[in-house]
């Protein structure tokens, strides 16, 4: 029986591996991501989404292997590993230790490496510059930096009672150090302070923001997985201290926090797979500078905001794209 | 093909060594050491921050590397020796401390080496000829170094009565010996290998991060146990071989799982489960057999 | 070489305060051997483990060659005293092999890291084992977890032997084995002790045993040394002589009276 077993998945596998062999003609693209998580799996789709319009028809043009490393650090470098154990023509990697892992396992090949989600390309020793790339190799890709100065600029619209600023946050995370330091740097410049409190883990989320319930006239929290992953309990910390929150994620919009800005990672996906459409027709990475994305929205929670006893001004409710009101999403007519 | 297993023997041997740094505390000392989630990091973090900040050798990386892990595991047993902490809690207490001290040394969760001079740079360059093959015959030459040393150090002295402190303690104390301070000895060389595993193993990744230690004695001591239920037996010299192989056959499993496991219908995030379903069978294919032929024998 | 003075051992449990041992006073010269015989509860054990280091004593000193060891850590005794128990497997190492604890056993203080077991340490391990007459010379790299228990119990005697103690304390050592390797065991013993001069102190429940071996009787119950016998009058005893005594200070113990063959 453990014989026949055997036989039967070395003859799937040898099977699988004829197929591989047999369609060789479409672009093999190999799709990566760190962890199972909304944004980025948005991110995924909305590159596919993007290819599939410009005219990549998956089976014909193109195959995708997409692999998930499911938060392991080591994972994330056998996946590199494997995609180029499988020849693949253009690696798609979704967060910073995914892209590390393929930059290293692809150095000194022409492999295209086209990153996503990544805050900071140059912080993670991906590319030399962001502005000019000449110098950068085989990868290229899009940044997920949030323009906090004006998320802090946003908060201080909110009310002139708005001086002091929590912010929970990752110390592990790279990207929320970067965004955490440079939310440090301009609230100096906008005349408010930040104070901080480190939650190294979800389960240390909750104490870490009602630690600052008492001491902070708001709450900020930027693209930090560990603590968006955890929203809900300092939308509760904040509902307790009856202060307003500002998130960087505005799908959380409806789940209590008072407003939030920043992407739309599927719109960041649309824009990795514009990069991506740019290295198939011929331009190489390292002429394509870092492309920030620009388009970000503002949403408000009116619900909440009642809650708060806050009006917002109508200078923000203007920037606002959408709004929740009465228990549903309102979005601005066109 | 080849080189998917290129790649496995890589990882395999790499992580074999903080492998036989989980089997130094694990099997001989009987004690369940936790430390090593952090002290895989700390030697990643050394490595990094000395090589990209202060552009030191890489080799001498390493020692420095295996140095700092040492004073780790000290920590962890003189919680446990001098304070009278339980050897699980001593773990992790210094684990949960070495958390925040990575960090410090890092400055950030994250250091990128991929433009850094590393080891595994200087032996592409170096043994070019090579090819693909360069940087395994390196890490082979390595991680059977390390064993070597490790099975003539338990022939000493010294070695022979940590092997008998986790064997016999009581008999041990009465032949004069101060066994708390074997224990520490003995934490510290393991920590130190497992730092060690972590200075390469980031060489190798092209990164450090705070979070790549995370799961390191899971997997150190799947391959221990893989190891050990593959060969059973007492002798030194085959026990830290079994260990080696353990890791391979992990390290193997999880790059399987991810090749084929689509192929049985698992999906990406399926992942550790199908890497957890191979290490069952490789556990359970040794006991299988003894049952089979005990059978044959009765019939 | 062993004095101890008025030597108090009282152990607590919840509200009740238990003495173990109440006032021992005991000297035992270069080479004397002393057998110890009482009850169960006598205090014959918690005696041995003040000696040993095992526990500390509540009151008193335990002097060894003029050296106050009273609080002296087991590990750092173990210079001069050696130990054997009752259980035959305590005394070796299970997962290693006969030759791997022989070598253990020979070195007593600074260890090294020079390799253990040398051709010419291992040629003299065989000897040792041939001299044992039990067949262990072809077994030298078998774990010892393979051996029986008298055999087990032969090796630790082997290695006390090996540490060159110059006391050596034994715990009931052959009552858990079978007659005929309990018989080998014990020859060993004495072959040993008189051999090197080891002064012994021997606790046992087998009067013969008492009588037969050394030069010295201990009589105990309830934490005192209730009968000191040495010399011509010790030689002079015979166990009817125990039982009667015994019985005088109203001590009837069952176990006492079935091993006394």
């Amino acid at each position: 029986m453990k014989r026949l077993l055997l036989v039967v998945m070395v003859g799937v596998v040898l099977a699988s591996m004829s197929v591989m062999v047999v369609s060789g003609a479409p672009i093999k693209i190999g799709i990566c991501q760190i962890v199972e998580h909304p944004a980025l799996d948005a991110v995924r789709q909305g590159v596919i989404d993007s290819l599939t319009a410009a005219g990549y028809v998956e089976g014909t043009d193109v195959t995708y292997l997409l692999a998930n490393a499911q938060g392991d650090m080591g994972t994330a470098l056998s996946i590199a590993q494997d995609f180029r154990a499988q020849n693949v023509d253009l690696v798609v990697a979704i967060a910073t230790p995914t892209a590390q892992a393929a930059a290293q396992v692809f150095a000194g090949t022409d492999t295209p490496i086209i990153y996503a989600a990544v805050t900071d390309p140059v912080a993670a020793g991906l590319v030399m510059d962001a502005k000019d790339p000449s110098e950068n190799g085989n990868i290229t890709g899009t940044s997920d930096l949030i323009p906090v100065a004006s998320d802090i600029a946003l908060l201080k619209e909110l009310s002139p009672k708005i001086k002091k600023i929590g912010m929970v946050y990752n110390p592990g995370e790279a990207n929320s150090v970067v965004l955490t330091d440079l939310a440090v740097a301009a609230a100096r410049d906008l005349g408010v302070t930040i104070i901080k409190a480190v939650a190294d883990t979800t389960a240390n989320v909750p104490i870490a923001a009602q630690s600052l319930i008492g001491r902070v006239d708001a709450l900020y929290v930027t693209t930090d997985n560990t603590v968006v992953s955890a929203i809900a309990s300092v939308v509760g910390a904040a509902e307790e201290g009856g202060i307003p929150f500002l998130v960087g994620d505005p799908t959380s919009l409806g789940s209590g926090v008072t407003l939030a800005t920043g992407f739309d990672y599927y719109e960041h996906g649309l824009l990795t797979g514009s990069v991506v459409q740019q290295v198939l027709n011929g331009k190489k990475p390292n002429e394509i500078p870092v492309t920030y994305q620009s388009k970000t929205v503002v949403v408000l929670d009116l619900d909440a905001a009642a809650k708060l006893g806050l009006t917002f001004p109508q200078s923000v409710i203007d920037k606002a794209s959408k709004v929740f009101y009465g228990g549903a999403v309102w979005e601005r007519a066109k | 093909m080849a080189l998917i297993l290129i790649h496995a023997a890589e990882q395999g041997l790499l992580y074999g060594i903080a492998a036989l740094g989980v089997f130094i505390t694990y099997r001989i000392l009987n004690f369940p050491d936790l430390t090593v989630d952090g002290s895989f990091v700390t030697g990643a973090a050394i490595a990094s921050s000395l090589l990209v900040t202060h552009g030191f050798d890489p080799f001498l990386v390493l020692a420095i590397a295996f140095a700092a892990g040492a004073l780790a595991g000290v920590i962890t047993g003189l919680l446990n020796t001098r304070l009278g902490i339980t050897d699980l809690l001593a773990g992790v207490l210094s684990m949960i401390m070495l958390y925040s001290i990575n960090l410090r040394i890092m400055g950030r969760p994250n250091i990128s080496l991929l433009r850094t001079n590393t080891i595994i740079r200087v032996v592409e360059r170096v043994f070019h000829p090579l090819g693909n093959m360069s940087v395994l015959l390196f890490i082979t030459l390595i991680a059977l170094s390390i064993m070597f040393i490790l099975v003539l150090f338990f022939k000493t002295e010294i070695g022979l009565v940590l092997r008998a402190t986790g064997d016999n303690e009581q008999m041990v104390i009465a032949q004069g010996v101060n066994t708390k301070r074997i224990k520490v000895a003995g934490l510290a060389l393991s920590n130190g290998l497992v730092a060690l595993s972590g200075a390469l193993v980031a060489q190798y990744s092209g990164f450090a991060d705070v979070g790549m230690g995370i799961g390191t004695i899971v997997a150190g001591l799947a391959a221990v146990i893989i190891g050990g239920s593959l060969i059973r037996s007492r002798k030194v010299l085959w026990m830290t071989t079994s260990v080696l192989i353990g890791s391979l056959i992990y390290r193997t499993a999880v790059m399987f799982a991810l090749r084929y496991g689509h192929v049985i219908g698992f999906q990406a995030s399926d992942l550790k489960l199908v890497t957890s379903l191979i290490v069952i069978i490789a556990l359970v294919v040794p006991a299988f057999r003894e049952r089979m032929s005990r059978r044959v024998k009765t019939c | 070489m062993l004095r101890l003075e008025s030597i108090r051992k009282a152990f607590r449990a919840g509200q009740d305060v238990v003495l173990a041992l109440g006032g021992i006073n005991l000297a035992l010269d270069k080479g004397d051997f002393l057998t110890v015989i009482g009850s169960n509860g006598a205090g014959k054990t918690t005696l041995l483990n003040v000696i040993a280091g095992t526990i500390f004593p509540t009151a008193g000193k335990v002097m060894v060659k003029g050296r106050d060891v009273t609080t002296l850590p087991t590990h750092q005794r173990a210079r001069w005293i050696g130990r054997i128990t009752q259980d035959p497997l305590a005394g070796t190492a299970p997962m290693m092999t006969i030759a791997e604890n022989l070598a253990l056993a020979s070195k007593r203080a600074h260890r090294s890291l020079r390799l253990a077991i040398t051709r010419k340490r291992r040629n003299e391990m065989i000897d040792q084992m041939v001299s044992l007459g039990m067949n262990l010379e072809h077994r030298l790299d078998d774990p010892v977890s393979l051996l029986s228990g008298g055999e087990r119990q032969a090796l630790t005697v082997t290695m006390a032997t090996l540490a060159q103690p110059e006391i050596l304390l034994l715990d009931e050592h052959t009552a858990a084995l079978d007659p005929a390797n309990a018989a080998r065991v014990l020859l060993l013993t004495q072959e040993f002790v008189e051999r090197m001069g080891v002064t012994t102190i021997m606790v046992t429940h087998n009067m013969e045993q008492a009588l037969s071996l050394g030069n010295r009787l201990l009589m105990m119950n309830n934490g005192e040394v209730i009968y000191d016998f040495s010399g011509e009058e010790k030689e002079s005893l015979t166990v009817i002589d125990l039982v009667d005594l015994f019985s005088r200070k109203h001590i009837v113990d069952d176990e006492l009276l079935l091993k006394t063959s």
